[in-house]
């Protein structure tokens, strides 16, 4: 009987494949996802963004605010805004003029020091303006010391909206890791809003990226100069 | 069967009512922004306004290229420095209390009272329950913002903490279009009470 006999193929069939071992469905599976992926250029690398490389001088955009980092220098210290390192300590200052491109004012971030003497407060707080790298001892994501309005030495900086200030970004280093005429890089970041937040107020911003870098040789103005 | 079958009907019914108190309750129960709100105190200038624990007078408002604090601080801006003066004192408690939001809203952007002139303005000022704290606040503004039309408008907000959620925020209308630029101006230092 034809019927008798397509049902016995069928079941002949279905025996075969309850003997196949599931991990080779599995595999068979995922390796048929993997090829449909192929075709449309899931395997191809994965494009990193790198971040932009641009001169002393070139405004950078970026999604709140808009940086020039124009001079970066060494200096003993600032004895009328009490910005004075430590002994031992040097301070690297990167001058920028930073635009605050939403409409309503950013206050920008320092993890002072301890008062002399003391032991540097070990710091969970990250910089996410700009940071410098390739200063020995320095951690790339240390935030600086203090930032200054260059105009007036007013710290406790709040970037009004499309107000540009002249700032000085600084931070104490080692006098022994960095002299005149060393090239040092800045980073310039941005911070990304993740969401509104759900449970909590405000926004929630994911850690800072670096979109741009440029590089600066140190300049050196000794006990300093009067701006 | 029949006395089963209106338990089921009922049932259904109950489930409908429950879905649709729900739906209206979860659509005109107010929303987080509203909830958390700050309470707005309308004001005007040169009246005196009260808040839960704010009670302010803003006596003037001045649009200036330049000004000189009672400090002797002189910081240059590249916009326009708008001064505004008055006087503010905690209502019920003191602990805590600073002058934290003292903002300008001109359309929807907000400017926050210049920290830059140190203790020479009230901006961010302890506050004394009874006793008039008078002095200048200074905002930075663009120059193209103080002559839009938006600066008609402005509004200038007044709390006792820098987050003005669920608490006093008094609101004072300001016309900063109607004010000509003068090229300087001098302020005073803070003082205590009333001029």
């Amino acid at each position: 009987m034809p019927l008798k006999k397509h049902s016995s193929s069928r079941e002949k069939t279905r025996q075969l494949f309850d003997r196949v071992p599931t991990t080779w469905l599995v595999t068979a599976v995922a390796a048929v996802l993997l090829a449909v992926s192929a075709v449309f250029g899931g395997l191809d690398d994965a494009e990193v963004q790198a971040a932009t490389v641009i001169q002393a001088g070139d405004p950078h955009a970026g999604s709140e605010l808009t940086l020039t980092v124009d001079q970066a220098l060494l200096i003993d210290a600032f004895p009328e805004q009490l910005v004075i390192p430590d002994e031992g300590n040097r301070l690297l200052v990167v001058r920028a003029v930073v635009e605050n491109t939403t409409n309503e004012p950013r206050r920008l971030i320092t993890a002072p020091l301890r008062s002399s003497g003391a032991a540097r407060l070990q710091s969970t707080i990250e910089a996410d303006v700009l940071r410098i790298s390739g200063v020995h001892g320095q951690a790339l994501t240390s935030p600086p010391t203090s930032i200054l309005v260059i105009d007036d030495g007013s710290d406790k900086v709040v970037v009004q909206p499309d107000m540009p200030v002249e700032l000085a970004f600084v931070w104490e280093v080692p006098a022994a890791a960095v002299a005149k005429g060393d090239t040092i890089e800045v980073q310039l970041l941005d911070r990304v809003l993740i969401s509104e937040g759900e449970l909590t107020y405000g926004g929630l911003y994911g850690d800072p990226v670096v979109t741009a870098r440029l590089e600066l040789v140190l300049g050196d103005v000794g006990a300093g100069v009067s701006e | 069967m029949t006395a089963s079958r209106w338990r089921y009907l009922a049932n259904g019914a109950a489930l409908v009512t429950l879905l649709s108190v729900a739906a209206v309750v979860m659509h005109s129960a107010p929303d987080r922004e509203l909830q958390q709100s700050p309470i707005r105190v309308a004001a005007a200038l040169g009246e005196p306004a009260s808040g839960r624990n704010i009670h302010a007078t803003v006596h003037s408002v001045a649009v200036a290229e330049a000004v000189t604090a009672g400090n002797g601080w002189a910081g240059t801006t590249a916009g326009v420095w708008v001064v505004v003066d008055l006087s503010v004192e905690a209502v019920v408690d003191d602990v805590g209390a600073a002058l934290g939001t003292a903002v300008l809203r001109v359309g929807d952007t907000s400017y926050s009272a210049s920290t830059r002139p140190g203790d020479a303005t009230v901006a961010a000022v302890g506050l004394t329950t009874g006793i008039a704290l008078t002095g200048p606040l200074m905002f930075e503004l663009p120059t193209d913002v103080v002559s839009s039309a938006a600066a008609a408008t402005a509004s200038l907000e007044l709390a006792t903490n820098s987050d003005p959620r669920v608490d006093s925020l008094l609101v004072v209308p300001v016309d900063l279009a109607g004010l000509d630029v003068q090229q300087s101006i001098d302020v005073d230092f803070p003082e205590w009470g009333v001029r």
